[in-house]
């Protein structure tokens, strides 16, 4: 009896199962709803799909030919909104079939129909030709207009940022830092008194601005007396590429040029041209040309 | 008096119940929005060959087969059952556009909680009773007054006694829907 009653609830409920996915497919069984466009196929499952072998192309390009997409509706009528790019890359796609792409019962809207597109699905031919595609989305920075290259020099097919920006494709116009970074010149007090035959290059170079190859140690070191307080040496209201030592009581004038002049050296302006440290026995370029 | 007692027993039970059933819902929305909707297809797979190798405790418990024995083959019927049904609860999700996989889902919910009944509330059941009885003794009262003031309890019990009438017919039903749903997909769904 009991056995019966089990056997009677599994034939039941298959029997009713299967009246059911007979008679109403879409209800039963249909994993989401259809695209608005394919509603009127949403109890006709073999339209679409072959029985065991899921949906396949042949059956999609019957209504959807890769000629006309983006040209002509599926009733052979001509599109208002012509999508000429839509229409390229469908006749441009490798072997591939339609669902690497595409999808359905995931929505009304044919936004959700689309997955990410990818660009080796296209020929060799159309993917080095980003223009085809993209001429809309070209910036009409100085950068884009003044190089005439592939955009795979500088970017993936993945994504336009961040982008592989070569300095090197400048060719002569690399050294013009400024016509491209002019407004990311930072505000503080030595880049604003930097005249304009400085060039950035002379302390930075093209793979990063920091961490600059300026060192200071190269025109005077900083030690416990002379430490790196610009205001020691530079005036504030002048620029960086002056400077005095005569700011302390050890560097009296009067004192200074005494002691030079009874050593024979008569050019002494220029300190750090000689004394590249506070230390007194490290000076330099202490030649006769100097005492004369 | 007694009903409040044995609800209050069957209750951390039916907590973790609804626990467990929003924490495979709220898995399956995690692993969708996480791009892992392919991990679905085959948690619903690994969940189905568990509960079908489960069913050894019941050809052994019906002397189809004679190996094994009969006290582990449950504990492992349980485990496998449980972890199988979890795995499918997380597969199936809070989706309910297709009738017949939601019926099997939901017939499984109801052979779950059976068989949570069938192991653990029925006993509590019978131990409130035991319990309840001895009080009763306690107190001198009579075999009438004792049967009398035991009446709902008992009703309860013996309503759980029949937790197998509901565990085992509705396995069935939810076999039925389960293997419609996977005719389905082989038949439409391109693998």
């Amino acid at each position: 009896m009991v056995k019966h009653t089990v056997l009677i609830s599994f034939l039941s409920a298959f029997a009713i199962g299967l009246i059911g996915i007979l008679m109403f497919p879409y209800y039963t069984i249909n994993p989401g709803v259809v695209i608005e466009d394919h509603t009127m196929l949403k109890n006709d499952c073999l339209f679409c799909h072959s029985l065991g072998k899921g949906v396949q192309t042949e059956k999609c390009i019957k209504c959807h030919k890769p000629t006309e997409i983006g040209l002509r509706l599926v009733n052979g009528m001509d599109r208002v909104d012509l999508n000429n790019k839509s229409n390229l890359l469908h006749q441009s796609i490798i072997d591939i079939q339609c669902f690497d792409c595409h999808t359905e019962h995931n929505g009304l809207s044919r936004e959700n129909a689309t997955l990410k597109f990818r660009h080796d699905i296209l020929t060799v031919e159309l993917q080095s030709e980003c223009m085809k595609c993209h001429q809309l989305q070209k910036p009409l920075d100085d950068i884009h207009t003044y190089l005439v290259l592939n955009c795979s020099e500088c970017h993936s097919n993945k994504s336009w940022v961040p982008s592989n920006f070569k300095h090197e494709l400048l060719g002569e116009r690399i050294n013009g830092c400024k016509s491209c970074h002019e407004s990311k010149r930072p505000a503080d007090v030595l880049h604003k008194s930097l005249g304009n035959s400085v060039q950035c290059v002379q302390c930075h170079n093209t793979n990063s601005w920091k961490p600059s190859t300026f060192d200071h140690s190269n025109n005077f070191r900083f030690d416990n007396n002379h430490p790196s307080d610009c205001t020691n040496c530079h005036k504030l209201d002048k620029s960086f590429e002056t400077y005095t030592c005569y700011n302390c009581h050890e560097h009296n004038p009067a004192r200074i040029e005494k002691k030079h002049l009874k050593e024979g050296i008569r050019n002494f302006g220029n300190c750090v041209e000689c004394h590249r440290s506070g230390e007194k026995d490290d000076a330099i370029n202490s030649d006769d040309e100097k005492r004369l | 008096m007694v009903s409040r007692s044995v609800v209050i027993k069957i209750f951390p039970f039916v907590f973790i119940y609804v626990i467990l059933i929003t924490a495979a819902i709220s898995i399956n929305i995690f692993l969708q929005n996480a791009g892992c909707k392919w991990l679905l297809r085959y948690l619903g797979i690994a969940g189905t060959v568990l509960i079908i190798f489960s069913f050894v405790y019941s050809l052994r418990k019906r002397k189809i087969i004679k190996f094994g024995k009969a006290k582990l083959l449950l504990q492992i019927h349980e485990l496998m059952a449980w972890t199988g049904s979890l795995l499918i609860l997380i597969h199936a999700g809070f989706d309910f556009d297709a009738v017949i996989p939601r019926m099997a889902v939901f017939a499984m919910l109801v052979v779950v909680a059976s068989g949570i009944t069938g192991k653990y509330l029925l006993k509590q059941a019978k131990e409130s009773l035991k319990e309840r009885r001895a009080e009763l003794m306690a107190k001198n009262l009579s075999p009438d007054e004792i049967e009398k003031e035991l009446f709902a309890l008992s009703l309860i019990a013996d309503k759980m006694q029949m937790w197998r009438t509901v565990h085992i017919p509705l396995t069935l039903i939810f076999a039925a829907f389960a293997l419609l749903h996977i005719i389905t997909i082989l038949l439409f769904w391109r693998w």
